[in-house]
């Protein structure tokens, strides 16, 4: 018979932030170790206008920048 | 596909008025058949009540409060038990007030429930309540949430970069006003704004401070010689005081014998003597004896005389002394002068301004005052001192435009500097908005375009799902096309459309049969659940179905266990559909056909296991005595039921009748003998290789052959009374219904029990496809048959 072997389903919101944040990632825009908080954020309705600013503000990583040598 | 459902007790609970116990199998569809009121809902309402904590059809209702009438007819709400074993893991439910207490494991069993009156709230409800069903599956709130945040912050970003830009255009104005001042040098106002950025102050600034100090240097100077005048002034003043009061003093003394002011001075000399030593009684000059106190008196009187002269000596010594101090301010406002003299003539001569340098001053002439030394206090010097004075302050004009030519141009230069400064400000913060924007606002449209694909793409998967169930139940029909859209003016508003004939979009309330929409409800919940449940959640449908004609139970049945994608349990009152399956129309191996008898208080709900009608027939078969007629009958009934799916697929040739009803022999004549030599029944081996002689295959002629010499005997012994029927033999009786179980053995799958009615383009399969039927099409056919 059946085992109770059923997974966690992912709520949209889980699952829409995790797209997001994929096709954010692949954008470049704002530096990477930043991705799990705009992950956590979208799940859980909780980044504000200023994080959003300060993101936007710091940018993509430094060795991802236009002209970085990346040494 | 497994079902995870193993076994359901109740007690007390509802129509449950004496336990009921049931076990399931291992099929993926359970039936449960029962007539009006024998407790089909009960059973549904006790999973619900352990699954969901509902009260299945009490919920909600206030007119009967579930503690009331939850527990079964006669029964106390302690009493009220439900245990359901699901999937090897058991749960217990009872009443706690008027709450499901359930105790058991987590994760709970999962049931979805759709019961009638809930059909037509899908498809008919308003746009926001149709949402809230859908919400699970497309509201992202806390996305949205987020994505506003980032919306306010794109604003608020462009807000500022347009005040720094509103900045820079304002300073740019500025400069602008300042350039055009300024007679717009060449090449361009940039490279002048920058230029003068460029620029040192501090040479202006040395400048205006030298002007400065030679106009306050010249300042100073006449103020000395002001000074210096004044108090020559003041001296020749005293002078001629002293000569008036030098002129009454000889006055007095012309007029009075003691008038000599300095006998007046002995005089008073005396007395102050003999005032301060009253033993004396000599003269202290001719040592000769006196008499104080009367020399004393004769001295009184002797001041007395020479009093006028006193009083002027007296003001000719005061005005002598004022005199003295003026001189003595005289002598120092002329060294004063001097040095100040001293001061602006090296001033003068050290300045390098044009102007004074072309008025030529004679240095060589005043040599007294650029040195090092100071000049001396003569008449000469100040003579001199003044003609300088006189050189310098002609140029004081000059040096006082001269001043306010360069203060303008140091203010010009530090409101160019300021606007520029500015400018370079507001322009470095506006770069840096600049940049945060285009990232805000790729953010922005990275956020909005994965909510919208998300939510669209969730509607979409739904709706594809919705009118691939619908399509499979009405093929053909012009109804379908489903659309599931989000009201772009209302938030949380759903809206379903769909097509009716030749109209696209309509409200399928509007057009649709009752019957349709009631469909479309139940692929609408079958479409939701699936989304929501995971592999082994039960999809209980609940005597959803009343009335469908014969295609379109068919079609019920085939979605049912062809396209849902969930373990099912069906309730229904419906015979024709539970009928189907009996008769092999439906893949009756795939089913537990469970019916419900007749309920009463006393004895509950009672269940037995519904057999397919030829499992009755052997068993009939296995009794001695046989029942003739019953065994006669029912083989007829089974023959009749098996040769009208054969005639229907193979379009066999019958006798028209009004009511399209046909004899046993009409079938059987109808599947004529080239037909019958190539009829085949093929029971495959999916796990064997072809070729390998796993697959069994039976001819149908014999089987055929031997039943049109003895169907006879279904009219002669089963339907009529008739004597030649009794002189028939029970084993003829019996070979009759044996020969009819030989057939349908032959025809039907047994695995999943149903006839091969599928064009697979070369042969019928069953649903399983684990069954076929060859050929195709009949010799006799005029074109490709199409089957069901």
């Amino acid at each position: 018979m059946a085992e109770d072997v059923t997974q966690p389903k992912l709520s949209p919101d889980e699952e829409l932030a995790a797209s997001i944040t994929e096709a954010i990632g692949a954008a470049n825009l704002v530096n990477v170790q930043k991705l799990p908080r705009i992950r956590e954020g979208l799940v859980r309705g909780n980044l504000t206008s200023g994080e959003w600013k300060l993101l936007a503000e710091l940018g993509p990583a430094v060795a991802a920048k236009e002209g970085a040598s990346g040494l | 596909m497994k079902m995870p459902l193993q076994h359901l007790t109740i007690g007390a609970f509802r129509g449950a008025t004496q336990p009921v116990d049931i076990a399931f199998e291992d099929r993926p569809v359970i039936m449960i058949f029962g007539e009006n009121g024998t407790g089909k809902s009960t059973i549904v309402d006790a999973i619900d009540f352990v699954c969901n904590e509902h009260a299945g059809t009490l919920e909600g209702r206030q007119s009967t409060p579930v503690k009331d009438y939850l527990p079964a007819l006669g029964s106390k709400a302690t009493d009220l038990r439900v245990e359901l074993k699901w999937a090897t893991k058991t749960w217990k439910a009872t009443l706690a007030g008027s709450k499901a207490k359930v105790t058991g494991s987590t994760p709970r069993p999962k049931a979805k429930i759709l019961r009638r009156t809930q059909i037509l709230e899908i498809v008919d409800a308003q746009p926001a309540k149709r949402y809230e069903a859908f919400s699970r599956f497309v509201a992202v709130p806390n996305v949205e949430k987020a994505e506003g945040a980032l919306r306010e912050a794109d604003r608020l970003a462009r807000e500022e970069y347009n005040a720094a830009a509103g900045s820079i255009d304002a300073a740019r104005t500025e400069l602008q006003k300042l350039y055009r001042e300024a007679g717009e040098p060449k090449p361009d106002m940039k490279s002048w704004a920058k230029s003068k950025n460029d620029t040192d102050p501090q040479d202006l600034n040395n400048k205006l401070s030298h002007i400065s100090n030679l106009i306050a240097q010249i300042g100073s100077t006449t103020n000395a010689l002001t000074e210096l005048n004044g108090a020559k002034d003041k001296a020749a003043a005293e002078a001629l005081s002293v000569q008036g009061f030098t002129v009454d003093l000889q006055a007095a003394e012309e007029v009075s014998t003691e008038a000599k002011s300095d006998l007046i001075k002995l005089l008073e000399t005396a007395e102050e003597y003999l005032f301060h030593h009253e033993q004396e009684q000599q003269c202290p000059v001719c040592e000769q004896p006196v008499k104080r106190d009367e020399l004393l008196s004769r001295l009184a009187a002797r001041k007395a005389a020479g009093a006028a002269v006193a009083t002027a000596a007296r003001q000719l010594e005061n005005a002598q002394k004022q005199e003295n101090r003026a001189q003595i301010l005289v002598t120092n406002a002329e060294g004063r002068f001097l040095s100040a003299v001293a001061i602006v003539a090296r001033g003068f001569q050290q300045s390098k301004l044009a102007y004074i340098t072309a008025k030529n001053i004679p240095w060589k002439n005043f040599t007294q005052f650029t040195s090092d030394q100071p000049a001396a206090n003569t008449s000469e010097n100040l003579a001199a001192a003044e003609e300088v004075l006189t050189n310098c302050a002609g140029c004081l004009d000059l040096l006082n435009t001269d001043k306010g030519t360069v203060s303008s141009e140091l203010e010009n230069l530090r409101a160019i500097k300021m606007q520029y400064g500015a400018a370079q400000k507001h322009n470095g913060k506006a770069k840096q908005l600049e940049s945060t924007c285009s990232r805000l606002s790729a953010l922005l449209k990275i956020v909005e375009n994965a909510r919208k694909d998300y939510v669209d793409n969730a509607l979409d998967s739904i709706r594809q799902r919705v009118d691939t169930l619908y399509s499979k139940l009405h093929p053909s029909e012009n109804i379908g096309d489903i659309k599931l859209q989000l009201d772009p003016n209302r938030r949380g508003s759903l809206n379903v459309s769909s097509r009716f004939e030749s109209q696209e979009d309509v409200p399928p309330q509007a057009y649709y049969s009752e019957a349709h929409l009631d469909t479309l409800g139940i692929c609408i919940f079958i479409a939701l659940a699936e989304r929501d449940a995971a592999n082994d959640t039960l999809l209980i449908l609940d005597d959803v179905l009343t009335s469908a004609d014969q295609d379109h139970i068919q079609r019920f049945i085939e979605m049912i266990h062809d396209e849902v994608k969930l373990p099912v349990l069906i309730t229904t009152h419906y015979r024709p559909w539970r009928e189907r399956y009996r008769y092999a129309k439906g893949p009756a191996g795939n089913v537990q056909l469970i019916e419900l008898l007749s309920w009463t208080k006393a004895k509950g709900i009672r269940h037995t296991k519904t057999k397919l009608e030829i499992d009755e027939l052997r068993d009939l078969l296995r009794k001695e005595p046989i029942d003739r007629q019953v065994v006669a009958a029912k083989s007829g009934v089974l023959l009749e039921a098996a040769l009208r799916e054969i005639s229907i697929l193979y379009r066999c040739k019958l006798p028209l009748d009004a009511e399209g009803k046909h004899t046993l022999g009409e079938y059987l004549n109808g599947l004529d003998a080239k037909l019958r030599k190539l009829m085949q029944s093929v029971a495959t081996n999916p796990g064997a290789s072809p070729g390998t002689g796993a697959d069994c295959t039976t001819a149908i002629q014999p089987l055929m052959d031997a039943l049109d010499s003895i169907a006879w005997i279904r009219n002669m012994v089963g339907a009529h009374f008739n004597l030649d029927g009794m002189s028939l033999s029970d084993s003829e009786v019996s070979q009759f219904a044996t020969a009819t179980c030989a057939l349908l053995d032959a025809l039907i799958c047994r695995k999943c029990g149903e006839l091969p009615r599928k064009n697979q383009g070369s042969f019928f399969t069953c649903g399983c496809k684990a069954q076929q039927l060859h050929p195709l099409t009949s010799p006799g056919a005029q074109s490709a048959q199409i089957g069901n």
